[in-house]
């Protein structure tokens, strides 16, 4: 596989067994070269307002999370200067109209399902870089 | 000799003629000396005019008094110069007392009585007014018309229709509406508190389904005897099928607020759906024809559900040997089919040549979940008509169906014409 | 001459009654006459109801007097008969119907 890009992505999930999953796929994948993960939304604009943390290239975050869900903390993200180009995805087990909505209004990148496989797991970095790269 | 006697024959002749004349006339006599005639017809000038003796009018005059509205003669400056029984009850005041009085002391507003009068030099005789009375009541609304009765006689008809009854029944129909609104209103919102509702739940029932189904996907089978591998697909359909339902009544469900209604030409829909099945219609190698539709007013995404579901199952249910042929059109001239019905509806048509149905299952398709075929035979999870008939009474309209047994089925929608 | 090939019967009884809008004899003219009418020629009457009130001209051209007037015009010979028709005797013999 080639090794084009050494990207820091930063992941929020709050499903323990989910988050094993998400975050063996990017780690497995050689265009990603850091996974950062968080428990929710509160704990992920914490990390991002952390000055001694690095930005990261991309943002992959869950909507239902406690505390602070996925749309909230977008929404602060794309009100902050600092934070707002770097692209956001979500992803989720349903899509839900109004959350699809608010996401594309707010300028996520691409709201993704939640698959039913392993194999489509490993889709979802390739899928990201694609629309990055485009 | 001869001539006398055609003299005589003739004479005679006059006599009886003229005895025939005075019988009539004398009989015309009788009648009006004994009072059998009620009417007399005297020529003034060549134009006859038609004297009534007393008891000729007695019908109107007793109609006039006794009728159920206010009657009044007055003179154009308002002098009351009669009024009935009726009018006098409606006023609370003896009529003698109010012959001589003006009219417009009855008003409310007095100045009224002029711009009446003036009224009807335009020909508007008809208006509502504010009347007073003695009763408890006090004032009450009635209609007041007029009628000139000029030249043939110098006064004015007036009648007097009581509103109040007609008044307190608006009233409680604007009260009924009201509250009709209010009624609506909550159930939009309990409606939209239920979507939401659902949508949440179903979120967090497919979660574990989801995880269910990547795990049981994930057990490496290979040391596995042939019970075990069959168990644990048997897990993991349960978990899709699951997953399914969850999705399907998550649809059920959220056809319930009110979506927005646009004209839709239904030919777009069809066509729509169509592309959507593209694949599975030439797998089947089906064949839709489009006739007349109607363009109707109805929710765009419900439509597209409905439509959805019914060329599915369509294609879903053919005969394995023959081609599908599926006709989609609309019905003229409903009014025999719906008798007594207020509202007209325009009548669409969705037949097949499927597998068709038995009478006794004709009944049952449209319940939720009702299944007619066993799981492994044909795919669904029986609620796609549910759905159906829930989209059309969404519409205020219906949804019947025929069917013949290995012949085919016909679905007929009924949508009112607003 | 009897011409009978228009179909029409020539024994077929013709009435004009003359009444005045709601005069109390007009009314029971207007029933008498149909009851005899509807009892004893069923069907085969043409009856016509002028209301002078309304219509002056006919009540000149058949010169009418009084009201109600009730003209028998066929069969022949012309009757006429005032008043509001409810001596029945006297009214079928006049107009020579048989009971």
């Amino acid at each position: 596989m080639p090794e084009k890009y050494n990207l820091h992505i930063v992941i929020a999930e709050d499903d323990i067994d989910d988050a094993d999953v998400i975050t063996e796929t990017f780690t497995n994948n050689p265009n990603f070269s850091k996974v950062s993960l968080v428990a929710n939304g509160e704990e992920l604009l914490n990390y991002l307002k952390n000055d001694s943390n690095e930005n990261p290239d991309v943002i992959l975050t869950d909507i239902n999370m406690p505390i602070i869900d996925g749309i909230e903390a977008l929404q602060e993200i794309f009100s902050n200067d600092e934070l707002k180009n770097i692209p956001c995805f979500v992803y989720s087990t349903s899509i839900n109209p109004s959350y699809k909505e608010k996401c594309d209004d707010m300028g996520v990148k691409a709201y993704l399902i939640k698959p039913y496989s392993f194999e489509a797991f490993a889709e979802i970095p390739k899928t990201i870089l694609s629309i990055i790269e485009a | 000799m001869k001539e006398n006697k055609k003299n005589i024959a003739a004479l005679l002749a006059e006599i009886e003629s003229l005895k025939e004349e005075l019988y009539e006339s004398n009989s015309i006599i009788n009648a009006i000396k004994q009072g059998d005639v009620d009417a007399l017809v005297v020529s003034s000038n060549g134009v006859p005019e038609l004297y009534s003796l007393e008891t000729a009018d007695y019908t109107y005059r007793l109609l006039i008094e006794k009728f159920g509205q206010g009657a009044l003669s007055i003179s154009r400056k308002g002098l009351i110069l009669y009024c009935n029984e009726h009018f006098s009850k409606l006023v609370g005041i003896s009529s003698e007392k109010i012959t001589g009085t003006y009219i417009y002391e009855y008003f409310t507003n007095q100045t009224q009585f002029i711009s009446l009068i003036e009224a009807l030099r335009y020909g508007i005789t008809k208006h509502e007014i504010l009347l007073k009375s003695e009763n408890e009541k006090k004032t009450f609304p009635a209609y007041i018309a007029l009628t000139d009765l000029e030249p043939a006689v110098e006064a004015i008809g007036v009648v007097i229709t009581d509103l109040t009854e007609k008044k307190k029944h608006e009233e409680a129909l604007i009260r009924h509406q009201k509250e009709l609104e209010e009624k609506i209103n909550e159930l939009n919102k309990i409606n939209r508190n239920l979507e939401e509702f659902i949508h949440v739940i179903s979120h967090d029932l497919k979660e574990p389904l989801r995880k269910i189904v990547m795990n049981t996907s994930r057990i490496d089978g290979s040391y596995f005897k042939e019970a075990d591998t069959k168990a644990v697909n048997v897990m993991k359909l349960s978990a899709l099928r699951l997953n399914s339902l969850v999705d399907d009544l998550v649809q059920y469900s959220s056809h319930t607020a009110q979506e927005e209604r646009t004209e839709i030409d239904l030919r777009t829909i069809i066509s729509e759906v169509i592309e959507d099945f593209e694949i599975i219609i030439s797998d089947k190698k089906a064949i839709i024809k489009t006739g007349k539709v109607p363009t109707i007013k109805a929710s765009r995404v419900q439509m597209r559900q409905l439509f959805s579901n019914l060329i599915s199952n369509a294609i879903k249910y053919s005969k394995t040997d023959t081609t599908p042929i599926i006709e989609i059109s609309q019905e003229e001239n409903l009014d025999t089919e719906i008798p007594n019905q207020n509202a007209k509806f325009v009548k669409v048509q969705i037949k097949d040549n499927g597998i068709g149905m038995e009478e006794s299952h004709l009944l049952k398709i449209f319940i939720i979940f009702q299944r007619l075929h066993a799981r492994n035979e044909y795919s669904g999870n029986g609620i796609g008509l549910a759905i159906c008939k829930k989209i059309m009474e969404n519409h205020s309209g219906n949804i019947t169906v025929e069917s013949t047994l290995n012949k085919g089925t016909i679905f007929n929608l009924y949508f009112p014409i607003l | 001459m009897e011409d009978s090939s228009d179909g029409t019967s020539t024994t077929k009884h013709k009435f004009l009654l003359f009444v005045s809008g709601m005069s109390v004899k007009s009314g029971h003219a207007i029933e008498n006459i149909r009851k005899i009418c509807d009892t004893y020629l069923t069907n085969n009457y043409d009856l016509e109801i002028v209301d002078i009130s309304r219509d002056k001209e006919q009540a000149v051209i058949h010169q009418i007097v009084a009201i109600p007037t009730l003209i028998k015009t066929h069969p022949e010979p012309k009757r006429i008969i005032l008043g509001d028709l409810s001596d029945k005797e006297k009214v079928l013999y006049i107009l020579n119907i048989s009971e």
